[in-house]
């Protein structure tokens, strides 16, 4: 391969943010596990937001996504050669990241804290806001596991059983906790009659 | 083999409502470096494993040659109790002895962005913080190799990120600032367990100028004008309590000191020895600068880090050169 004077590092994650083909995925995974970081950027650049996401939904603070982003990409890349490549990409660094997560979780003393997202400003209608905070402070409220399934499942559209395989648990119990996860969410959403009674 | 790459897929039992609400939600605003952390982070990993492929090939090769000619040679050149094996040559050395692919400068440094199964350039492309294109000098984005478990741990406790100076391909030039470090280190016990240590994730400061000059005159000096070296501001009698015996306290114990410990090769220092002594292998210099004469008020050389200055906040600098953006 024949890299020009910019090198290889600094195109890695340069956004290449559209999904590359199946035919350019193959080659991409293909180069990336014998080690070229250019072709690694590439192919987890489209998945990266949503892997950004996830840390943050499931740590609730930007300064620990950093760090869990850079362990899920060293971790990613360490363990390429041994990835099968028999599913999604995407339920393979969901798998990661949830881990990664997990682990961030235990070696930190405090609790999750609910109050995240409230001193962003935001362009937003005020009710549009609140509701919002209502969202972000449930969601925070939830248990970790129950937090990646319903990202997973609702907002990112996977199916059961790519989030079983992802948080590695039996198929049934994505079901109950998904449900348990739900319920608590929408209450969260439901028009509240105490807000902006006098 | 096809790795699916349909991003999103309806699933079933997907409840799109409460989907978008959470789609809705904000994104987090990461760092602005970024970019340059995972770069610096997967660049790292990349010349980690290729390094070990590169020791495990020399390994096996002195093993070979150690059983050929009896061993007794070659093994001390592997006894990390010995003076400082230089890992850049390593680095240096194409595992394949085929001509370099890379272009060069005007004195001959290889430049440009690394390959697989071939040495790294002597400087290599990478994306400065700020978006300039330019290069870092490997062994800069290497750092300080460690020689001994006692090193490693050491490092661990003080290997903080750094910015390292990104320069056109004349190698001299500055254009720019990388930052590099941070994440983890992953060694092994000598009972075959394997630790990974977090590193500090703060950014070392620059020292001041004379400071920095001072150390890179101290090290050259001694033998090494590339070595690596730690600071930081403190009192005399942390200064004191850091170096352990190695520098004697004086003086009004409150009054600001600048501590300054150097990492390197320096089995060439001109020692004065007796006739016939060989000369102690020393890697480590350790120096207490009053922040105001700017006079040594103590020194100190020592084959093993300072273990107890670990408890200061140390800054490390490469002393190749200064950073002058």
């Amino acid at each position: 391969m024949v890299r020009g004077e910019g090198g290889a590092a600094e195109a890695a994650l340069q956004a290449v943010v559209m999904a590359p083909s199946p035919g350019q995925a193959d080659a991409l995974l293909h180069a990336a596990r014998r080690g070229d970081t250019d072709a690694f950027g590439k192919l987890l650049a489209p998945e990266r937001p949503r892997l950004e996401s996830l840390a943050y939904r499931l740590l609730d603070d930007r300064a620990d996504v950093a760090d869990v982003l850079q362990e899920v990409y060293l971790s990613a890349y360490r363990a390429l050669p041994k990835y099968r490549g028999d599913g999604r990409l995407a339920t393979w660094l969901y798998r990661i990241t949830y881990n990664a997560c997990l682990r961030h979780q235990a070696r930190r003393p405090e609790t999750i804290d609910a109050e995240g997202d409230q001193g962003r400003p935001s362009p937003d209608h005020a009710a549009s806001v609140a509701e919002r905070l209502d969202l972000a402070a449930a969601l925070a409220e939830l248990p970790i596991e129950q937090r990646a399934l319903v990202l997973m499942i609702d907002r990112d559209g996977f199916d059961y059983r790519a989030a079983a395989t992802a948080l590695s648990i039996p198929l049934g119990t994505v079901s109950s906790r998904l449900a348990a996860a739900r319920a608590k969410l929408r209450e969260a959403l439901s028009p509240d009659p105490e807000r902006g009674a006098v | 083999m096809n790795p699916d790459r349909d991003n999103v897929v309806e699933a079933p039992g997907r409840d799109p409502e409460l989907g978008a609400a959470l789609a809705a939600l904000p994104h987090p605003e990461l760092p602005g470096d970024m970019d340059a952390r995972l770069r610096g982070a997967i660049e790292t990993e990349r010349r980690r494993r290729r390094r070990h492929r590169s020791i495990a090939t020399l390994g096996l090769a002195a093993t070979l040659a150690a059983v050929v000619l009896g061993g007794a040679a070659l093994a001390g050149a592997f006894d990390s109790n010995s003076h400082r094996p230089p890992p850049k040559v390593m680095l240096a050395s194409p595992l394949t002895g085929s001509p370099t692919p890379y272009p060069t400068n005007s004195v001959g440094q290889t430049y440009g962005g690394g390959q697989e199964g071939i040495a790294d350039p002597v400087l290599q492309g990478v994306v400065a913080m700020r978006g300039e294109n330019g290069y870092c000098w490997t062994s800069d984005l290497d750092g300080p190799q460690p020689i001994s478990l006692q090193e490693t741990a050491w490092l661990g406790a003080v290997l903080s990120r750094r910015e390292v100076a990104v320069y056109k391909a004349d190698g001299v030039t500055q254009v720019g600032i990388f930052i590099v470090g941070g994440g983890s280190m992953t060694y092994g016990e000598p009972d075959g367990t394997t630790i990974t240590k977090a590193l500090p994730n703060r950014i070392a400061k620059q020292p001041p100028v004379w400071l920095f000059d001072q150390m890179k005159g101290l090290a050259t000096d001694a033998g090494d004008a590339n070595a690596w070296a730690w600071w930081t501001l403190t009192t005399a009698d942390k200064a004191a309590a850091a170096a352990g015996d190695s520098v004697a306290q004086t003086g009004d114990p409150t009054r600001p000191v600048y501590v300054a410990i150097i990492l390197g090769d320096f089995t060439n220092w001109l020692w004065s020895l007796p006739k016939g002594a060989s000369a102690p292998q020393y890697s480590w210099i350790y120096e207490v600068i009053d922040a105001v004469s700017r006079e040594v008020d103590g020194s100190g050389a020592s084959a093993k880090p300072f273990t107890a200055a670990e408890k200061l906040e140390l800054n490390i600098v490469g002393l190749r050169d200064r950073i002058r953006m």
